[in-house]
């Protein structure tokens, strides 16, 4: 069967990592609206001790899970895995290649750009038919603007695509696992994995969190942070805080978001007890989706947020925590 | 730098606005708007590109503020950047870079080489320059300048510090009390100015004193509404034998030197003020347009606009004359002291309209010490104060723009062999000569788009110097007491100056990019003119028409009360 | 060992940015420009490594128009030792892949064993000329380093932020191409002592023509990725406001949060 669309599948440690079923349901889409068959769209498997991985991807939006092991893969090196994706994409030539834009994701899909010597466009999200073309959107100058590319008529067309670009794949298919050889040896390669390890503990950088969870001066004390930091936990994001809450001594300085703290743009930010003075909102409105929850319906907070409650965070927060969980299973 | 060579006998220099009160517009000393050197510009871009960055990270001003303290680690970051030596000669150390260069850095470099260390710059001798300059640029050496006593304030000449030569110990002897001198606590170098014998005649003349001298101390900080990290403190001399290698220039001409630094420590004041005035319009800007009240951003209601568009032309302006004025003083062959002072006025001024009004903009959030307004707002009060209080400034610029007018007339005069005495019934070839001068002489080369603006610019020069000469020919040598009519003709003075510097830039711009590049200019420019030129039309008119008479009864009403009168109650 | 920083010059964040009269890219009239925040990083790698003493030279290059000169003499005085400015009109639009193909040719012959740049542009945030230049180099390649450490004259170990605080440590044989994260060290600034020694080192302009490379190719005018329009985000008009009991309304935002954002 020919390939239409093929995606770069992620996982750790043979866990099947969410974006995976985001780029299929991404590939299915496109495929329906160009008419392809779902047949023709493949996923892609790097790694060793991925058969059970390969089983679950080819059974949830995968027709075909190319599945690439080997000692010279066993660990994510661009080196090794720009090769086999270039393999795969000449043999299989498909109209289109998505990349998760995830740190392994924007890592390869350069290399195998240059290896092809096609365009590609990054941190996209949404792939759309216009004027007889692939049009792909994605924001500019850090948020500020989106921004519509068009990759011209070399194929295949690649992409890296945001998380959250498209809800995850989630009908069941009956997709067929195809091993093929990595193709690299060892000895070509002059990348060399050596291990995943932990960042440095302790240290606070909310600059670079996916996902912040803020208490304002609305929480009334220090020992009242504990529902933040319940929530904070089960999303695994970090704890922000608005200004009189660093101010008061409840939190480090480090923890305040805002003209005088840091400017963040997680993907996920839940502001809880804060109202949203301006320098609050300038650090922070560069965030992906906004939840506000505070007392004050006035509140300005709300103009920023996407989505708001109005109620008593004491009450809310810890649903919210309750069902982040359940939902993470 | 260039100086101008004021040495005593030499022809006297031009100056634009004595010419302007002269009833002459010398346009070629402004026209083209003065460029600043591309190389000295890159390096000045770079050094703040790198102090912002810096500063975002190392300097807290509210912090300051609060604490009251210039944090080591910050002293010790200004010196790393090489903030301390901007203006300092390259061969020394510094970066040699014009007084065009150093605003919107902290107040402690403005006073360390604004006014402090200049001196040694400008009047020091080889040895002293080898000795202190390259200690001064490092940042290791501090300087402060040291005029003011506690009964001399704007009345500088009138300072009571003494230096007595001791032949035996071939030194100085000094002692005195110095007050409110900026840097005082941290400063290791004074620029002290002391009352000296010259060849039996009692003179000022100026003295470098370093803080290891015996005698020599400092009092307590002073507590202040703002500048809270600067240090400011009393200077004690006691007996300090200052060695006779110290004396800076020739003696008895210290009071001269004190003046001159002044003249270039009040374009980089203004140079300052206009940084903070733009921080400031950026600020209330944000606000405006983020801040929504009755369901939109309150940058769209018109008095919010009204005062955007005041805050904009004014620091437009402001910027225009401390370009132009820091231009003529590159030059190096004029006299820009009247430039100076109108620039030091004019941009203080702006600056504290420019902050009272984004304080109102934010509203109550604007008297909130989380927001930085009300800082800005304590900051800035001090600089239409120190360096010359405004009053003192704009008698000055009246007195030294009438003073030429009255060597021109007494020329006139003599021609006529008529005294100056009688210079009311001069007959009208005088004044028919000056406004002939005037009207001739249009600005040079003015594009289409400023032309009806630069028609007003060269109609009420030439009112400013027929009224200034009215006025002189009214009070003959009298003026000098005439307080209001020096401030009308000052106030005058400032917005014709504003005005053409702003046309001088526009139209520079026009000329270099074309009408449209220029849009901004032009538009900033005749808004300032418009309300430029009749300011200058009311203020004199009221030269001559006016109310002093119930104002100095009212205040002698006041005085005579002991205040606003406990029985003038309803 | 010689060094190269990549570097580019990027309109300042708190610019005024409007969008231009076609609606392709922002206006550039109004804009203030300065060195790309990323940047700043790998050039203190880079200079860290000199103070160390295994690094011989630090040389910075950046592709752009004549007001690019600016960034180059931000690094030089910030303590790089010489800089490359490739100036050609034909390069304004140029796409990533062409502009790496014109990196490649004006670093021929340099012998860099150590290529750094930041992990992205603050104006298009792309993120590709680093791995792009290394694939066409035919060297490796590693993006995101928050750790870099040189083994010996051959290999370099850096460690890659993942998500969730880890950090994928990687051996590169060298020559090696990384882009870093920012937060991997802290930047120096220039000192008015550096500004003024980086006015006698060099800045080497090239052209097109002095890299026999032909417009027609690597030009913007071939550009393969082209911008079809810029425009503002769409405005949210506030909240949309959840109402009911706290499980159902916790429920909806789990729905809506995993929807949106899916970090759930």
């Amino acid at each position: 069967m020919p390939c239409k669309v093929l995606v770069l599948a992620e996982h750790e440690g043979g866990a099947v990592a969410g974006i995976t079923y985001e780029l299929l349901g991404m590939a299915h889409r496109v495929a329906g609206e160009m008419g392809w068959a779902p047949a023709e769209i493949k996923a892609l498997l790097i790694g060793s001790g991925i058969a059970g991985a390969a089983a679950e991807i080819a059974a949830r939006g995968a027709a075909e899970v190319i599945v690439a092991e080997g000692p010279a893969v066993q660990g994510y090196t661009g080196d090794a895995w720009h090769r086999v994706v270039e393999a795969v994409a000449k043999s299989e030539s498909p109209e289109m290649v998505l990349f998760g834009h995830t740190p392994n994701g924007w890592d390869v899909a350069p290399l195998v750009a240059a290896g092809l010597g096609v365009p590609l466009a990054t941190e996209c999200s949404a792939i759309a038919r216009e004027s007889g073309a692939f049009r792909f959107s994605r924001k500019a100058f850090n948020g500020k603007f989106v921004q519509v590319i068009d990759l011209g008529t070399a194929r295949p067309l690649l992409a890296t695509m945001q998380k959250g670009a498209a809800p995850a794949f989630s009908a069941a298919t009956r997709g067929r696992v195809r091993p093929v050889p990595a193709g690299v040896g060892e000895a070509d390669l002059r990348a060399r994995f050596v291990e995943i390890k932990k960042g440095q503990a302790g240290a606070v950088d909310l600059t670079q969190a996916a996902i912040i969870v803020s208490g304002g001066r609305g929480l009334g004390g220090a020992d009242k942070f504990a529902v933040i930091r319940d929530l904070a936990q089960a999303l695994g994001g970090q704890v922000g805080a608005s200004r009189p809450v660093t101010d008061m001594g409840w939190l480090p300085h480090e923890h305040q978001v805002g003209s005088s703290g840091v400017t963040v743009s997680p993907k996920l930010y839940i502001a809880c007890g804060i109202s949203g003075a301006i320098q609050h909102i300038v650090g922070m409105r560069g965030s992906g989706y906004i939840v506000a929850i505070n007392k004050d319906a006035e509140a300005p907070i709300f103009g920023v947020a996407d989505v708001g409650v109005v109620g008593d965070l004491f009450e809310i927060v810890p649903a919210l925590t309750k069902a982040v969980k359940e939902a993470k299973g | 730098m260039a100086r101008p060579a004021a040495a005593a006998g030499a022809a006297p220099l031009r100056s634009f606005m004595k010419s302007l009160f002269n009833g002459h517009l010398e346009a070629d000393l402004v026209f083209p708007y003065p460029r600043q050197d591309a190389e000295a510009k890159e390096t000045l871009g770079l050094l703040l590109e790198s102090f912002r960055g810096w500063a975002r990270q190392n300097l807290d001003g509210g912090a300051i503020d609060r604490s009251g303290q210039f944090p080591a680690h910050v002293v010790k970051g200004l010196k790393e950047l090489g903030m301390m030596g901007m203006t300092i000669p390259e061969e020394y150390g510094g970066a040699g870079l014009p007084i065009t260069s150093y605003c919107a850095t902290a107040t402690i470099v403005g006073a360390h080489l604004g006014i402090g260390s200049k001196g040694v710059v400008l009047y020091g001798s080889a040895e002293q320059k080898k000795r202190f300059l390259p200690a001064v640029a490092r940042g290791d050496l501090l300087a402060a300048y040291a005029l003011t006593e506690p009964t001399s304030g704007s009345d500088a000449a009138s300072l009571k510090t003494r230096a007595v030569w001791d032949a035996a110990r071939q030194v100085w002897v000094m002692s005195g009390g110095k007050r409110y001198i900026t840097n005082g606590g941290v400063a290791g170098l004074f620029t002290v100015f002391a009352r000296t014998e010259v060849d039996g005649k009692d003179r000022i003349s100026a003295f470098i004193v370093t803080r290891d001298l015996p005698g020599v101390s400092t009092g307590k900080e002073e507590e202040k509404l703002g500048l809270k990290g600067s240090s400011t403190t009393d200077l004690y001399l006691e007996k300090v034998p200052v060695p006779k290698e110290n004396l800076l220039g020739e003696p008895g001409r210290g009071f001269k030197y004190a003046m001159e630094i002044l003249n270039d420590g009040r374009v980089s004041l203004a140079a300052g003020t206009v940084g903070g005035a733009k921080e400031m319009i950026d600020q209330a800007v944000k606000y405006a347009r983020e801040r929504r009240q009755f369901e939109r951003p309150i940058a769209e209601f018109e008095m919010i606009r009204g005062k955007i568009a005041e805050m904009m032309t004014g620091t437009y302006a402001a910027e225009s004359m401390v370009y132009l004025t820091t231009g003529l003083a590159e030059r190096g062959d004029v006299d820009y002291s009247i430039e100076s002072a109108l620039s030091k006025i004019f941009s203080s001024e702006n600056a504290w309209r420019v902050i009272n009004h984004a304080v109102q903009i934010a509203g109550g959030n604007g008297f909130i010490k989380e927001y930085p307004y009300e800082r800005y707002l304590r900051d800035c009060r001090i600089n239409m104060i120190f360096e010359g209080t405004n009053e003192i400034l704009r008698l000055f610029v009246t007195l030294a723009g009438v003073h030429t007018l009255g060597e021109e007339l007494k020329k006139v005069g003599r021609a006529l062999k008529d005294p100056i005495s009688q210079i009311g019934v001069l007959s009208e070839f005088a004044v028919k000569k000056i406004r002939q001068a005037v009207s001739d002489e249009q600005l040079p080369d003015i594009q289409p788009p400023l032309a009806k603006t630069a028609a007003r610019a060269a109609h009420y020069a030439e009112a400013l110097s027929v009224t200034a000469e009215k006025a002189l020919r009214a009070h003959g040598k009298g003026i000098v007491e005439r307080e209001f009519v020096q401030e009308r003709l000052a106030e005058a003075a400032g917005d014709l100056y504003a005005l053409i510097a702003c046309l001088a830039r526009a139209n520079d711009r026009i000329r270099k990019e074309g009408a449209e590049a220029a849009r901004r200019d032009i538009l900033l420019t005749r808004t300032f003119g418009n309300a430029a030129w009749r300011r200058i039309r009311r203020w004199l008119y009221q030269v001559e028409k006016n109310q002093d008479d119930n104002l100095a009864k009212v205040s002698d009403l006041a005085y005579e009360q002991g205040g606003y009168g406990a029985d003038l109650v309803p | 060992m010689k060094s190269l920083v990549l570097v580019k010059q990027v309109p300042s964040a708190d610019s005024p940015f409007r969008l231009n009269s076609s609606g392709t890219w922002i206006e550039e009239g109004n804009l203030t420009f300065g060195l790309n925040d990323y940047d700043r990083y790998a050039l203190e790698a880079l200079l860290k490594l000199k103070d160390a003493g295994k690094v011989a030279e630090v040389v910075a290059l950046t592709v752009g128009p004549e007001r690019a000169a600016t960034v180059l003499r931000t690094c030089l005085a910030t303590g790089a030792d010489r800089a490359i400015h490739v100036k050609d009109a034909a390069l304004e639009g140029s796409d990533p892949l062409s502009l790496a193909k014109v990196i490649k040719a004006a670093i021929q012959g340099e012998g860099f064993s150590l290529i750094m740049a930041g992990l992205q542009a603050d104006d298009d945030n792309y993120g590709q000329i680093g791995p792009l230049l290394a694939r066409l180099l035919d060297r490796p390649s590693a993006t995101a380093a928050m750790g870099l450490e040189l083994r010996d004259g051959t290999t370099v170990r850096v460690e890659r932020e993942m998500e969730n605080n880890r950090l994928l440590v990687v051996d590169l044989t060298l020559p090696a191409v990384i882009t870093v994260q920012t937060g991997i060290n802290e930047p120096r600034y220039a000192s008015l002592k550096g500004i003024m020694a980086a006015k006698k080192k060099e800045i080497r302009t090239v052209a097109l023509k002095d890299l026999g490379l032909d417009a027609a190719e690597v030009g913007g005018r071939a550009a393969r990725l082209r911008t079809v329009r810029l425009a503002s985000p769409p405005k949210g008009k506030g909240a949309e406001i959840l109402k009911g009991p706290a499980d159902e309304i916790a429920r909806e935002l789990v729905k809506r949060i995993r929807e949106k954002t899916g970090v759930i």
